[in-house]
């Protein structure tokens, strides 16, 4: 099991990522904007960062920027889930230091499963 | 495109310059050298005739001098006529020198003609240095004069010619000077007017190709940030629709938590029912296809029953209502009216907190109508008064990010209202609440005919 923040503003699909973990053994923050998950990240220490693109407030790139500019968090993988992936935006997750992306509408299943691997890639890792 | 336009623009017109001075320059050396010619051969046509005229002044007086002499013999006289049979000479040389090929014949035949008479005039003298005044009046009278007359006659007519000659060629440079001097100003004038409009036009037509070119690039942008909205409004209620249908296909779940998932994924269907519905709408506003009914309507009666609705939708939201008892019937499109009553009241309610109460208040003055919907909600910042009625352009905050909307509502108020001759607009204490006006032109429904007595 994990500890996981999750950055989404749509009531909505917070709530679908909720039932998608509620099956899973990770512990689950959510946070509507990229402000309030980066106090979350901060507090938590978590092992991985699901994050929206484009919310009020801090987007997911901002955010995204934040956590690699502190080094007691910059090791943790982010991954981001987002309405628009179109060629030019995978290559913007890269220069945002992502770990992986997920492109809406998902499957419950297929976030799941993306969110095991970065897991696992991570404790693997060094 | 537009810069390759402006470039053959700037370089038509420095062309066109280019070869307007050219010409001028062209013109003026062609000019000054015509000129030139013409003042020569004026001034030389001149001079010849001079030389006729000394001719006929010369070979007078070489006659004259010849018939006193024979009058009155001296040597006084015989000296003048020897004078003037040398200037006779000389004059007579220069046409043979300064005149062209009838001039040097000419020349030749008054030279043969004048040794004639001079041999005639030694024989006159020495006839009177003899005595013999008769035969000296003979030789003057059969010889002399006869030689004299012709020569006369052959350098007059001659001298007339050259007069004419001269006359023309200053005719032909005053024509020349009035041409360079009046007329070719005026075509030029004309022609750098011809290329100013020439420029002008080259302007005009880049101007507006570079407008077209902006426009086109103004809708093709629009329309790639509608398609990108687009993408991304529908993509968020599908999100919830496969994600909850697919959890409830795949996972054993209760009853309840079932319903809970199907209760969400409808929620989902309905939004974007309600998204693609207000954005034909929308659209056929935008593109004028749709129109409007003229119909009597009660607005009082379409805010009552609007407010009704809400009522039982958002029952923690007082709804007051304050209606202009002397608002009767107008002409207007009652399901469109309805249409603007309920997206104001939606947005006052969805704007508000819980319990937030909201006023609907109808006004009627003489021409207009006016309809304000009043909330105490957190208001809306003094910059994005206007734009909240453009499409997809929410307030994005946090507060206001967790509120469903299509960011249609607004426009298609607007859209309404202008359609009806009206106009709409808010006002807000940021932070207090919002009043959102509309204004629409009081037509009032012709009266019923008269019952018939």
């Amino acid at each position: 099991m994990a500890r996981i923040v999750f950055c989404e503003d749509e009531e909505q699909i917070r709530k679908l990522i909720e039932a998608a973990m509620r099956s899973t053994a990770h512990t689950i923050e959510l946070t509507v904007n990229g402000r309030d998950g980066l106090e979350a990240i901060e507090r938590e220490l978590p092992e991985l960062i699901v994050t929206d693109l484009s919310m009020p407030e801090m987007g997911g790139f901002a955010l995204a920027d934040a956590v690699h500019a502190r080094p007691a968090l910059q090791r943790i993988p982010i991954m981001f889930v987002t309405a628009s992936v179109q060629r030019g935006d995978i290559a913007r997750f890269g220069e945002h230091g992502a770990a992986g992306y997920l492109a809406k509408p998902f499957s419950p299943r297929a976030l799941r499963e993306k969110i095991d691997e970065l897991i696992a890639r991570r404790r693997a890792a060094p | 495109m537009p810069h390759a336009n402006s470039n053959l623009a700037t370089r038509a017109a420095s062309l066109g310059l280019a070869g307007v001075v050219l010409c001028l320059a062209a013109f003026s050396i062609f000019g000054a050298y015509t000129i030139q010619t013409q003042i020569a051969r004026a001034q030389h046509a001149e001079s010849l005739h001079a030389t006729y005229d000394r001719a006929i002044i010369a070979i007078r007086a070489e006659h004259s001098s010849v018939v006193e002499y024979l009058l009155a013999p001296s040597a006084q006289r015989r000296g003048a006529m020897n004078v003037a049979t040398n200037a006779l000479i000389n004059a007579i040389d220069e046409i043979e020198v300064q005149g062209g090929d009838a001039d040097s014949q000419l020349a030749k035949e008054v030279m043969a003609a004048h040794d004639q008479y001079v041999v005639a005039s030694a024989r006159l003298m020495s006839a009177l240095a003899g005595g013999d005044t008769a035969q000296a009046l003979r030789v003057e009278f059969l010889e002399a004069d006869p030689i004299f007359d012709l020569m006369h006659a052959r350098i007059e007519d001659a001298a007339d010619v050259r007069a004419t000659e001269a006359l023309s060629a200053f005719a032909e440079l005053r024509s020349t000077a009035r041409w360079i001097l009046i007329e070719s100003p005026v075509i030029f004038a004309i022609g750098f007017g011809l290329l100013f409009a020439l420029w002008r036009i080259l302007e005009a037509n880049h101007r507006a190709t570079r407008e077209t070119y902006r426009e086109i690039e103004q809708l093709s942008k629009l329309r790639s940030e509608f398609v990108s909205i687009v993408s991304h409004e529908f993509r968020t209620p599908l999100t919830g629709i496969q994600g909850f249908s697919e959890m409830m296909r795949d996972e054993d779940l209760t009853m309840p938590v079932m319903r809970e998932y199907a209760a969400d994924i409808n929620k989902d269907a309905r939004r974007l029912a309600r998204l693609i519905t207000d954005m034909l709408d929308l659209d056929r506003m935008e593109s004028g296809r749709m129109t409007l009914n003229s119909e009597p309507v009660d607005l009082n009666r379409i805010v009552t029953d609007t407010a009704a609705q809400f009522r039982l939708s958002a029952a923690d939201h007082p709804i007051e209502l304050h209606l202009d008892a002397r608002l009767h019937q107008l002409l207007g499109d009652s399901d469109r009216l309805t249409q603007v009553v309920t997206n104001l009241v939606s947005n006052a309610i969805k704007y508000s907190p819980s319990g937030g109460a909201v006023e609907l208040r109808t006004e009627r003055a003489e021409k207009t109508v006016t309809l304000t919907v009043t909330d105490h909600g957190m208001g809306i910042p003094a910059d994005q008064l206007e734009k909240i009625f453009d499409r997809y352009s929410r307030v994005e905050t946090t507060e206001t990010r967790s509120i469903q909307g299509t960011g249609l509502g607004l426009p298609i108020v607007r859209q309404i209202v202008q359609l009806c001759g009206g106009k709409v607009w808010a006002t807000s204490d940021s932070g207090r609440g919002s009043v959102f006006h509309v204004q629409l032109p009081f037509l009032e429904p012709a009266a019923p005919a008269p019952i018939a007595a």
